[in-house]
């Protein structure tokens, strides 16, 4: 990125952030109050109603074993939907106004990580706080799982955002997509509570093997990733090129469509 | 104003086309989809707004595109300010190219004026440093006072062009890109607008605007392009180009009022108005006079009754404003008998102090009293020149 493309993103993600903010009393405190509301409502009906517990050899209760998977989860999930409509929401700036249409898409994606990775850190430092065993030795392998959700994340966000632009079914298909993959992936359950026939498919999935990575990392203190995270690592950088490839095809005709 | 000729054009289009697809349905849409992924042009039924469209643009050489209401100036001005892609053709734009397609675009309404500036100059590509630099000028330029730190959602729609074009006009682009921009915005607004351009001018800086104001365009730009369904219809300098559109655009508002032809029924029992001739010409292709040109109206009137008929000469513009009226009865003007019935008048208008445009010259037959008139017969003229006094008279005046 050039500079002044730079300056643009960032003037954006500045904005993202502050828009959704916008108007409300607690403002940012939101970006923490959502996730907790649904770590307290998934825990209650996990522990208390269907009396789940997690696996022996994880040794921490439910709710941070859950919680160590929810934040990555809602910042991969948040930014692929902020990032699809990034395009189609900023409209009257593409139509008017000439600049590299792909930033707006960086800004949503930027700005959804930056938000719930926040949380997420709130989030750690509480459980280190209240006594909680973390590994913090496993930083590296959770910033590795992080960044390749991210470079998944914007891939998704780069492909589906150009075709939100063309065919609006793609915003009514990503909802329950999204609800789908949640339940696909191991932040309710871990990957050896799963059937082994559908084990040997979850590699398919870069988003289960990084969030596994993730909350592997911080509860056993794994530093470096395995052999299948580096290929789910792959993934999700192949995505992001193919995403922006799909864009840059796409972009010049935005205009039309918009 | 004047060109420079060795340097490159600032702007530089070679037969540049602009298709719209139109789709019928969600197949033939999947189908563009899939064609603009592959790369490939797609052969759906399509709107041409533009085509084949070739010009420069130097520095200097400030150019205006006019034209009626759809016929293709936005999106021209759109593809050369880069947020539309030509379908076909070649585009080079050097230098610093601004864009003023709407005043006020990209402002969000929850921010407020000064927070608009940052995200509106970063989108010019300026940096933080840089635009902490311009910020103050375009707070004073805006001059809306303590509204600059207010949500824009407050502000009237003036005071959105005002902010507005002080964002786009902070930089001096090397060609500034403007659609209509002198239209909005009240009078105090306008003026500082023209100053604006005015100085940017003298600056060395070149236009690319679109307007219907024939005014503006003569005094800002120096060629026009007439674009007409798409295409370029003229190109020449703007007097030349704003004259004949002019021309083109009254005719076609006065296509229901056909003019008509010379009257020729021989007999009846009506004054009528036999023949018409302006400045002894026979043919049927418009006079063309210079300004202070003289005209010459002559003719003949038929006479039912053989007494000597009246006449009056009346000028109009081609929309029907009247512009003058002579009558032979005021003036004491008796028309010479050529043949039994027949009567001939000519009448001369030395120095004619018209402003270049259409006109039409009109005989009436009017009886020996010259109390009733009955019908007439009519011939259009133009007046040629580069004058941009506004009007249609030219009135003799001096300053002081």
């Amino acid at each position: 990125m050039n500079p002044s493309s730079w300056w643009l993103f960032l003037r954006f993600a500045q904005r993202e952030v502050t828009n959704r903010f916008a108007g409300s009393l607690l403002g940012g405190l939101w970006a923490l109050l959502h996730p907790l509301a649904l770590l307290l409502i998934y825990n209650f009906v996990f522990t208390s109603v269907l009396k789940i517990r997690p696996p022996p050899e994880t040794a921490v209760p439910f709710l941070v074993f859950l919680a160590l998977a929810l934040w990555p989860w809602l910042a991969f999930s948040e930014s692929v939907m902020r990032g699809t409509m990034s395009v189609v929401g900023n409209a009257a700036l593409v139509k008017k106004i000439p600049f590299a249409h792909e930033l707006v898409v960086y800004a949503a994606v930027a700005a959804s990580f930056v938000l719930q990775l926040t949380g997420f850190a709130v989030v750690l430092a509480f459980l280190a706080f209240t006594g909680h065993a973390l590994h913090w030795s496993g930083l590296p392998l959770v910033l590795y799982g992080l960044l390749a959700l991210a470079c998944l994340g914007t891939g998704m966000a780069l492909l589906l955002g150009a075709l939100q632009v063309f065919v609006r079914d793609v915003e009514q298909g990503l909802v329950p997509l999204m609800g789908i993959l949640f339940y696909l992936c191991p932040i309710l359950y871990t990957v050896s509570m799963v059937p082994p026939w559908m084990r040997e498919w979850m590699w398919l999935n870069p988003v289960a093997v990084l969030i596994e990575a993730v909350r592997e990392a911080l509860l056993q203190g794994r530093l470096l990733p395995s052999a299948a995270e580096w290929q789910a690592g792959g993934l999700c950088l192949a995505l992001l090129l193919a995403g922006r490839l799909v864009f840059r095809r796409l972009s010049p005709h935005f205009e039309e469509a918009l | 104003m004047s060109a420079v000729p060795d340097e490159p054009p600032l702007i530089s289009l070679r037969k540049v086309g602009k298709a719209y697809p139109v789709h019928a349905s969600a197949a033939s849409q999947l189908a563009s989809l899939w064609a603009k992924l592959r790369g490939v042009p797609h052969a759906a039924s399509s709107f041409q707004a533009l085509q084949d469209i070739s010009f420069d643009v130097r520095r200097g050489e400030s150019t205006a595109l006019v034209g009626v209401n759809g016929a293709g100036k936005s999106t021209l001005l759109k593809v050369i300010a880069g947020v539309v892609k030509p379908s076909s053709g070649e585009m080079v734009t050097r230098g610093r190219v601004g864009a003023l397609l709407e005043l006020g675009a990209g402002f969000h309404p929850e921010y407020t004026g000064r927070e608009n500036i940052g995200l509106s100059c970063a989108l010019m590509g300026l940096s933080p440093a840089e635009t902490r630099q311009h910020v103050g000028r375009i707070v004073e330029f805006a001059d809306i006072g303590a509204h600059i730190e207010q949500p824009v959602k407050h502000y009237s729609s003036g005071m959105v062009v005002r902010l507005g074009f002080a964002v786009a006009t902070a930089l001096t682009p090397d060609v500034l890109i403007t659609d209509e921009v002198l239209s909005v915005g009240d009078e105090s607004f306008q003026r500082k607008c023209i100053a604006w351009m005015e100085r940017y001018l003298e600056g060395g800086g070149t236009l690319l605007l679109c307007s219907h104001s024939m005014y503006h365009v003569q005094k800002l730009c120096s060629r026009a392009l007439w674009i007409d369904g798409g295409r370029v219809r003229m190109a020449d300098d703007a007097a030349e180009v704003t004259r004949q559109y002019l021309t083109w655009h009254d005719e076609r508002s006065a296509a229901a009022r056909k003019l008509q032809p010379v009257a020729q029924a021989a007999g009846g029992s009506l004054y009528q108005v036999r023949s018409m001739r302006l400045n002894d010409r026979a043919d049927d292709e418009p006079l063309v006079l210079p300004e202070k040109g003289t005209l010459t109206v002559s003719g003949t009137v038929y006479s039912p009754d053989d007494r000597v008929p009246q006449v009056a000469v009346g000028m109009v513009r081609l929309d029907g404003t009247p512009v003058a009226g002579c009558y032979s009865e005021m003036d004491g003007f008796a028309l010479r008998k050529l043949e039994p019935h027949l009567y001939a008048y000519t009448l001369v208008l030395p120095e004619l102090p018209l402003l270049p445009g259409p006109y039409v010259a009109r005989s009436h037959a009017m009886d020996p009293e010259g109390m009733r008139m009955f019908d007439h017969v009519e011939l259009r003229f133009d007046i040629a020149g580069r004058s941009r006094e506004t009007g249609f008279v030219k009135l003799d005046h001096r300053w002081s």
